[in-house]
């Protein structure tokens, strides 16, 4: 009798502290910092799944209206207007980022989420292009420059969070963190360190593909001008793939091409 | 008596199951949290690496790998937001926050679990549930 007393009691104290309770939310201001990154595949280089040495020499990306938002509470979010046209070899060598813009006195909380547009630049050289890849391809005895020139236009969604060797979009009173947007190149590329079976090397296109559009031994090609190659739809599909927060996935909407594969 | 008591760890432990609110994680003992990572197409991430921040820290609390059914499990020792930073093949990861309250237990769910998979496994802690108390009560009337 007195075990099963004791039984009856831990059961209901059980059901107790398992009721919700509310947690501790972070109080106060702060500051966010924007930053992009795009990985040691672009700041250092790398081979891709063909074999090729790939080296940028700029890679330009417009990256539009990044928002940094609480993905639990609702109109909770800080946002940058307009356009930033910026070159992933425009990095800090400390810390390897893309500074792009900082925003003060905002409420604290957890801003883990980050959403942004890709746009087609809409000024300068590169008019017309959201995403410009300039740089160089070795392989054996060749080396071939080339200038790769995107129009696709989509937003990604970054609603689980950056996932990455720190917490960021963790705002506390008082201090400062910093949002990251994450560009994986290789998803383009394809990365010879990978696993062949990898979806890194199964769903990219690699140098290869470029190659095909090689003049007098340089690559300088547009997006329209690719829409008839094999392999045009996966090379898309990789790009739709390219925004991460970290190694977090993000979601893509709203993109340009959507829609014109059957 | 030893039966008696194991009989009833086991109803203790399936009780705190059917608390657990969401599916890519479960609580599976009273203040310890275990998780179980799975990728979009239901496959679980075995050895991953898991980073584990406690509430309002950046820097990691503390470091672990997922067994080969994707499970890891940590003793937390404060309320608040956990963090728990999975990485997968090398290539992707996933995040996941853990609102433990002041009695170390898991408030709400995670993310990533469809609903369908939800209800398995709440179904299945009922069955336990049922069996641990008939073994339970069996082993009484046994005496």
């Amino acid at each position: 009798m007195r075990h099963k007393l004791f039984l009856i009691f831990l059961v209901i104290l059980i059901s107790f502290t398992c009721s919700k309770e509310k947690v501790e939310q972070v109080i106060g201001r702060g500051s966010i910092i924007f930053t992009a990154n795009g990985e040691d595949f672009i700041r250092e280089g790398f081979i891709d799944k063909n074999g090729w040495e790939i080296n940028f020499k700029y890679f330009y990306i417009n990256i539009s209206e990044p928002t940094a938002y609480m993905p639990d509470k609702e109109g909770q979010y800080i946002k940058l207007g307009g356009d930033y046209w910026i070159d992933f070899m425009d990095f800090n060598s400390e810390t390897g980022l893309v500074y792009i813009d900082e925003i003060t006195d905002v409420p604290a909380g957890n801003y883990q989420s980050l959403k942004f547009g890709i746009r087609k630049n809409s000024s300068g050289l590169y008019n017309g292009y959201s995403i410009v890849m300039q740089g160089e391809a070795r392989k054996e005895r060749e080396t071939v420059p080339f200038i790769i020139m995107l129009d696709e236009e989509l937003d990604f969604d970054g609603k689980e969070g950056y996932v990455g060797d720190e917490v960021k979009g963790l705002l506390l009173d008082g201090k400062s963190t910093a949002v990251e947007m994450t560009f994986h190149v290789d998803h383009i590329f394809g990365d010879i360190d990978a696993d062949k079976d990898s979806h890194v090397n199964t769903e990219s296109v690699g140098f290869d593909f470029f190659n095909n559009f090689k003049i007098d031994n340089e690559v300088i090609v547009t997006q329209s001008e690719m829409k008839e190659q094999i392999n045009y739809e996966k090379l898309v599909n990789a790009v739709w793939t390219l925004g991460h927060l970290g190694e977090g996935h993000c979601e893509a909407s709203n993109q340009s091409s959507a829609g014109i594969f059957k | 008596m030893n039966k008696y008591y194991i009989y009833f760890v086991f109803l203790l432990l399936n009780t705190a199951l059917l608390f657990a609110h969401g599916t890519d994680y479960e609580v599976y003992t009273d203040g310890i949290v275990g998780i179980q990572a799975m990728y979009d197409n239901g496959m679980v991430m075995e050895n991953s690496s898991v980073l584990i921040f406690a509430p309002n820290e950046a820097e990691v609390f503390l470091e672990r790998v997922t067994d080969i059914n994707g499970f890891v499990c940590f003793k937390p020792d404060r309320a608040g937001t956990w963090v728990l930073q999975v990485r997968g093949d090398g290539v992707h990861g996933m995040r996941i926050n853990l609102n433990v309250d002041e009695n170390m237990l898991v408030l709400d769910g995670g993310n990533n679990a469809s609903e369908y998979i939800q209800k398995i496994i709440m179904a299945v802690c009922v069955v336990f549930g049922l069996i641990s108390t008939a073994l339970f009560f069996k082993s009484k009337k046994e005496k």
